[in-house]
């Protein structure tokens, strides 16, 4: 099987599998799913498979084709360095992909760009695969210059768009791409991994992985984050907050995001660090949202709940007995709303601000 | 791998293998320069993964064990140049290169040489045996007329036609088209044979065959090699298709001057003083013994040339205008003393033609 | 079309002050539209500090009893207060009624209160939404609501506050805005006890024009006037030669009400078309009277932003009424001679609608044919079209090595002699624009020293403009010239496109384009305007036309679609952000800055170039003094 590798997406891999064995591979493929769930290495498998000289077929109920893992191709794509397998993606430095990775122009870097990658003949294997990250973050002239190209891309010429959201796509690149769907990830085998990966307690990596929406990219960047700190914090500060330790906690929600966010970047510009600061404000936002969530599911799903802050079982309990439920569902809204404000660039500041008082205002009923 | 190497010829070795490394890429075995030693020859194998260089060396190569190294190709080459002795001996030892004078020793952390891409060499068979003066002629007056961000991706390269005795180049930009024609001296014919090659690709193949006299041709499914000497030039191969030349080049000209091309040159490039962006055009208006250019540009003036031509084809006057950029490009390429300048009306192309190996196809200006 | 949609900053901007109490100037704005409520005649204004320590507003209206005293400052959520609901309230101002307990909840409010016949009055005290019992007080008929330390309980909010000055700023304009629509009341402005504005009742729109921005100003407006079944317009409009560098002084009102509404002021803008340079804004006054259930204010809680019912009606209406009162008024001498006379216009009213609009079409045809203005007067006056700039960038030849011009040719130094200009002409500014050694900031940017401090140019925007004027006044000299294609650039398009195209074939050939049906589905491209050279896809240009035809709701005019592929041409082929420019180059484009504009704008209206004087260097290294700066020898007058 060339996709065991890929665990829990079994609708993905059988698709890629059949596509492969029937030798109907489309030219285009759209992974579409959250970040960190496995697209790239989905990606890779499928690029190894396509270059390899000496696939192994597995004849049965669900025939497979398998890549040999010891002809030049697949020792050049183990090493990294295969010539016809080409890995594009946002700069960690840019809001957008560029023009300059999709065609030559004077300040594109060296080495191939999309459109060549895709147009020139193969250099080694039989085919060639340009995989593009963060296709959706093409600008508007990027994707007008990668349009052609994907249109009228050549035979033996495979494209492969890592995406989550086909939201900002060109239609014309949604519609002739073959969509392969990936979900989040059990949240058991994501703090499976992450504790074997970064030597996390079996607790706290249950805790980040239900966090973590089931990407192991989020539940790394958690772990990184030092999550587990805040959200120890927030939950021991919250319930018993008033309008101005509320406004305490949104200083030191802003604190976390902003030194995270220096601490992480990598390339030194502000671009960066302002996204990465989105981001963990982002969940920040999560995490007082979940106990709204958490709530809302313990006073309709009762003690058989899947609770986010399973940790935090008797806080969740007082919260759903004290609150009514279209109050919760109103607050966890605002929450989710505020998210979507982050990512506006409204007032960073001004929002945290306005969400702790408002969890504050909406968790009253809590205090004596 | 042990070789006692002249330090000169190997350094010039890979100062040319240099010119073709990406510095940059992001791959760290790609900004490496391969070298491969057998009983017989040292070879050094570098590769952008659109071009590649191999160069084959057999003087001053004293090879006691052959084998294989992968190294950092800028340090190699500033450490070779830098070194004074004659000789220089090269070995590998595990990982790492060994680079040893009778006064210094570098020991230079290589990588697997089983990362590299192959770069692809010379078949056994259809090599096409050209001048290597007369290919350089022919990229020379080629070359020019590829376009450069065209959404149609085979317009940015020259196509390449061996066709029994016959070599043809082809390049055009959408405005114009060029073709050179050569002769092959010799070698085996391969029946007709096509590609498109990148304009890089050409730029190099025209700055290595510099000092050669003969240069072999070989057109494969994938790629193109030119040899020259110990030098391999390889280039990737655009996929894609070369619009029908043939189709655009007028059959029906029924005009007819003959420009002595210096004098042509000349007045073209007095007439294009008085152009600008807006009013680009040059008028060329033909009588009998004579043609007139003029040009104007509102609000700056206005130029009149007059030279001598021989004008055949109809007794009135005859009016035609082009963008003298478009002239002057091809009348700077032309190597013999006249030129025939073809025409039909003042909107079908204007053709001309050096002797029967150059033809040039240049789309008017309407002058309103 | 474009793959990420990010949002318009402008519009989160907006967002963000909706969503959250923004600064003094909204509080005035409440207090100033309570007194207005109130049919006042007088308004007394006193801020200080910029609002933050106190703002007073002081009305001689109808006065409120007090019962009502109570139920104005108390919310109706007062029984439930801060639940969430509330905090609605806190932090975005409701509508009419729900704004004073809004502002109660975030300072220390004391409203004070008499209706004319009543022998006492009634005044209230409300502290962080507390509120206190309403007691007697002695007041003169009338309201005044003061509000005291706003945002004292949150000083996070507090720290966002600006400077002083900055907070006044926005409080004039808030004030000015009022004043416009309102100029029979009496308007009384203090800042710190110092008189700012003394507004006298019974003024007029124009002498509060003057007040606020001038005697020239005031002096040059038209006034119009154009009443229609649903809509009514009114207002004054500057003439084209008086112009400002963004649209803050575009006044549109609906119902008296000021607002800012996208269309409208593309109609204002679309009624200048052609009158004014491209980097210019007019100016207008603009009063909107539609049935009240045609306007839906509630759309935002700013209150600025409005729903119109007809609002395509209205725009044509602004359009119309403004584009035929400035073709018929003899405005501007120096604009072109083939504008039909005042006359032609004189009879108003009688002539149908077809009618008026095939005047104006045909003018602006004439205007689009005219030959280019003289020297001295040139429409497009900062500009001279003669300059091969800009396009010049770039080589024409895509080997570039092999043909690019020598330096000294391709930037032709073509300054007149000193003599020739006018003083104040196109060439007198153009030499005026000093150009020192540039250079480029992120390949995007070029910053210059000039005589009196330094400009940071955006290549692309500026290029543009250049581009889009020489286009544009080559146009009006005949058709553009055209280079014929070798091998057609093929453009599918729908059976719409293709009928729109064939429709505009002529306007099209006169921009250089021509094409060729290639069955019914596909167009091939045969010739393009050879100034674009090989910067531009004639492809992508036409792609983008016939998207942004899909786009308009109205059949564009023929006028309407020149001007829209100039702008086109004009965007694809200048040079772009990322482009490596020579020294050579940027001192080209740089010549082609005219004047000292600080906020010059592209043809979309982004400002081109940005200009830092020396006073504001100085300023911010702190080594400049306030009034003037103290030779060597002088010392400090204190």
């Amino acid at each position: 099987m060339s996709f065991a590798e890929l665990q829990h997406q079994p609708s993905a891999a059988a698709a890629l599998e059949a596509a492969l064995a029937a030798e109907r591979v489309p030219h285009a493929f759209i992974f579409c799913g959250p970040a960190g769930v496995g697209k790239a290495l989905a990606a890779r498998l499928l690029a190894r498979t396509l270059l390899c000289e000496r696939p192994k077929t597995g004849r049965g109920k669900h025939p497979t084709v398998a890549a040999c893992g010891s002809c030049p191709q697949c020792l050049l794509c183990d090493a990294g360095t295969h010539p016809d397998l080409n890995w594009f993606a946002k700069p960690a430095d840019r809001a957008e992909l560029p023009i300059s990775l999709v065609t030559r122009r004077d300040d594109s870097p060296q080495g191939l760009t999309i459109n060549e990658s895709v147009q020139l003949k193969p250099m080694q294997a039989a085919c060639r695969v340009t995989v593009i990250e963060d296709a959706e973050e093409m600008n508007a002239s990027a994707a007008n210059a990668f349009l052609k190209t994907f249109e009228e891309s050549p035979q033996g010429s495979y494209l492969v768009l890592l995406v989550t959201s086909l939201d900002t796509l060109l239609p014309t690149i949604r519609s002739r791409g073959q969509l392969v769907r990936f979900r989040s990830l059990p949240h058991r085998f994501v703090a499976d991994l992450l504790a074997r990966d970064t030597g996390l307690g079996a607790d706290e990596a249950a805790v980040l992985a239900r966090f973590s929406e089931g990407s192991i990219q989020r539940a790394a960047a958690l772990a990184r984050s030092d999550f587990l700190a805040l959200r120890r914090d927030v939950l021991a500060a919250l319930p018993a907050a008033g309008r101005a330790e509320a406004l305490v906690i949104a200083d030191a929600v802003m604190e976390w995001a902003s030194r995270q966010a220096g601490e992480q970047q990598t390339t030194g510009k502000k671009v960066e660090e302002n996204e990465l600061r989105r981001t963990h404000l982002k969940r920040a936002l999560d995490l007082m949202g979940s106990l709204l969530r958490d709530a809302l599911v313990a006073a309709t799903a009762g003690p058989e709940a899947d609770l986010i802050n399973a940790d935090a079982t008797p806080l969740v309990q007082r919260i759903a007995q004290r609150l009514a439920p279209d109050a919760l569902e109103r607050g966890l809204r605002r929450m989710i709303e505020y998210q979507t404000y982050v990512d506006r660039n409204v007032h960073n500041a001004l929002l945290i601000e306005n969400a702790c008082l408002h969890m504050a205002d909406l968790l009253a009923p809590l205090r004596p | 791998m042990k070789v006692v190497c002249d330090r000169s010829i190997l350094s010039d070795a890979f100062q040319m293998a240099l010119g073709v490394v990406n510095a940059r890429s992001p791959k760290p075995a790609l900004q490496c320069v391969k070298i491969e030693s057998t009983k017989k020859e040292v070879r050094l194998l570098a590769t952008d993964l659109e071009v590649g260089i191999r160069v084959s060396l057999t003087e001053g190569m004293d090879v006691s064990q052959g084998g294989e190294a992968l190294l950092p190709g800028d340090r190699v080459g500033a450490i070779l140049k830098e070194l004074t002795s004659e000789k220089v001996t090269l070995a590998v030892e595990e990982t790492s290169a060994v680079l040893e004078t009778e006064d210094s020793r570098f020991a230079i952390m290589g990588d697997n040489p089983a990362s590299f891409p192959s770069v692809p060499d010379f078949g056994k068979d259809g090599a096409t045996e050209l001048e290597a003066e007369a290919l350089r002629g022919m990229i020379r007056r080629t070359i020019f007329a590829t376009a450069r961000e065209a959404a149609r991706y085979a317009l940015n390269g020259v196509l390449w036609e061996i066709d029994g005795k016959e070599v043809r180049l082809v390049a055009t930009d959408g405005h114009r088209l060029a073709l050179a024609k050569g002769e092959c001296k010799g070698g085996k014919s391969a029946g007709k044979v096509s590609a498109i090659v990148p304009t890089k690709a050409m730029q190099l193949i025209e700055r290595s065959i510099q000092d050669a006299e003969t240069v072999e041709v070989q057109i494969g499914e994938k790629e193109l090699l030119v040899k020259a000497g110990r030098v391999v030039i390889y280039s990737r191969l655009v996929d894609g298709h070369f619009p029908k030349y043939e189709d655009v080049i007028p059959k029906d000209s029924d005009k007819k001057a003959k420009l002595d091309t210096a004098a042509m040159l000349s007045a073209v490039r007095k007439a294009s003083l008085l152009t600008n962006e807006e009013s680009r055009g040059v008028k060329l208006t033909f009588r009998a013994k004579q043609l007139v250019l003029s040009s104007r540009a509102p609000e700056m003036g206005e130029a009149k040339v007059t030279m001598a031509a021989e004008f055949e084809g109809t007794d009135d006057e005859f009016d035609v205008a082009f963008n003298p950029y478009f002239l002057i490009d091809v009348l700077k390429v032309v190597a013999g003393e006249t030129v025939t300048l073809q025409l039909k009306s003042a909107n079908k192309p204007g053709l001309i033609r050096e002797g029967n190996h150059y033809v040039h196809v240049i789309m008017p200006v309407n002058i309103l | 079309m474009g793959v990420i949609r990010k949002l318009d900053p402008h519009l989160v901007n907006q967002i963000a002050a909706g969503e959250v109490i923004e600064r003094p100037a909204s509080v005035v704005k409440e207090l100033i539209e309570n007194a207005l409520d109130a049919e006042a005649s007088r308004l007394e204004i006193d801020v200080e500090e910029g609002g933050r320590k106190l703002i007073r507003v002081t009305d001689d209206g109808v006065g409120m009893e007090a019962e009502d005293l109570a139920l104005a400052v108390a919310s109706h959520a007062t029984s439930k207060l801060l639940t969430s609901d509330d905090l609605d309230h806190i932090t975005t101002f409701g509508f009419r009624g729900e704004a004073l307990p809004s502002i109660g909840s975030v300072s220390q409010m004391t409203v004070t209160t008499r209706r004319a016949e009543a022998v006492e009055g009634h005044s209230v005290r409300v502290e962080g939404g507390c509120i206190e019992p309403v007691r007697v007080a002695g007041a003169a008929p009338g309201t005044s609501i003061e509000v005291r330390n706003l945002f004292y309980s949150i000083p996070a909010r507090r720290k966002f506050l600006k400077a002083d000055a900055t907070e006044l700023g926005h409080i004039v304009d808030v004030v000015a805005r009022t004043a416009l629509a309102y100029p029979q009341v009496a308007i009384r402005l203090r800042h710190n006890g110092r008189l700012v504005h003394d507004l006298p009742h019974g003024q007029s729109l124009r002498d509060r024009v003057s007040t606020f921005y001038g005697r020239d100003m005031a002096e040059s407006l038209i006034e119009i006037r154009h009443d229609s079944a649903g809509c009514g317009l009114w207002g004054l409009i500057a003439a084209p030669s008086q112009t400002r560098t963004s649209t803050r002084w575009q006044f549109l009102y609906i119902n008296g009400r000021y607002i800012r509404d996208r269309s409208l002021l593309h109609a204002v803008r679309e009624a200048y078309r052609g009158l004014v340079e491209i980097n210019r804004q007019p100016v207008v006054f603009l009063f909107l009277t539609v049935p009240h259930d045609a306007v839906d204010v509630n759309v935002h809680p700013t209150k600025i932003e409005v729903r119109l019912r007809h609002a395509q009606q209205v725009y044509h209406e602004v359009l119309t009424t403004l584009r035929e009162k400035l073709l018929g008024t003899d405005l501007t001498p120096h604009v072109g001679q083939n504008l039909a006379s005042p006359g032609g216009y004189a009879a108003d009213g009688e002539a149908g609608g077809g009618d008026r609009e095939q005047r104006i079409r045909q003018s602006l045809a004439d205007f689009l044919r005219a030959p280019p203005a003289g020297s001295n007067q040139s429409r497009f006056a900062y500009s001279p079209p003669s300059r091969g700039t800009g396009a010049s960038l770039g080589s024409p030849s895509p080997a570039g090595e092999t043909l690019r011009r020598p330096a000294d040719t391709q930037w032709p130094d073509r300054e007149p002699p000193a003599g020739q200009s006018a003083p104040g002409s196109a060439a007198d500014r153009d030499t005026a624009a000093p150009v020192a050694r540039a250079f480029q900031l992120h390949n995007t940017y070029l910053v210059a020293e000039t005589e009196d401090g330094m400009i940071i140019v955006d290549q692309h925007a500026l290029h543009e403009r250049v581009l889009y004027e020489e286009l544009r006044a080559r146009l009006s000299a005949g058709p553009l010239e055209s280079q014929r294609l070798l091998i057609p650039a093929v453009v599918d398009v729908t059976e719409t496109e293709m009928a729109f195209l064939n429709q505009h074939r002529e306007a099209l050939a006169r921009l250089g384009v021509e094409f060729e049906a290639f069955g019914s589905r596909s167009v091939g491209v045969q010739a393009f305007p050879s100034m674009l050279g090989q910067r531009a896809q004639p492809e992508r240009v036409l792609r983008d036309l016939l998207d942004w035809m899909a786009e308009n709701p109205v059949q564009p005019a023929v006028e309407d679609l020149l001007d829209e592929l100039l702008h086109r041409m004009a965007c694809r082929a200048a040079v772009k952000a990322g482009d490596v420019l020579s020294q050579d180059e940027m001192q080209a484009l740089l010549s082609h800055r005219g004047g000292d504009q600080p906020s010059a704008t592209c043809p979309h209206g982004r400002p081109t170039s940005l200009m830092l004087t020396r006073d504001e260097i100085e300023r911010s290294f702190k080594r400049n003094y306030p009034t003037s700066r103290p030779t060597e020898d002088e010392t400090i007058p204190f």
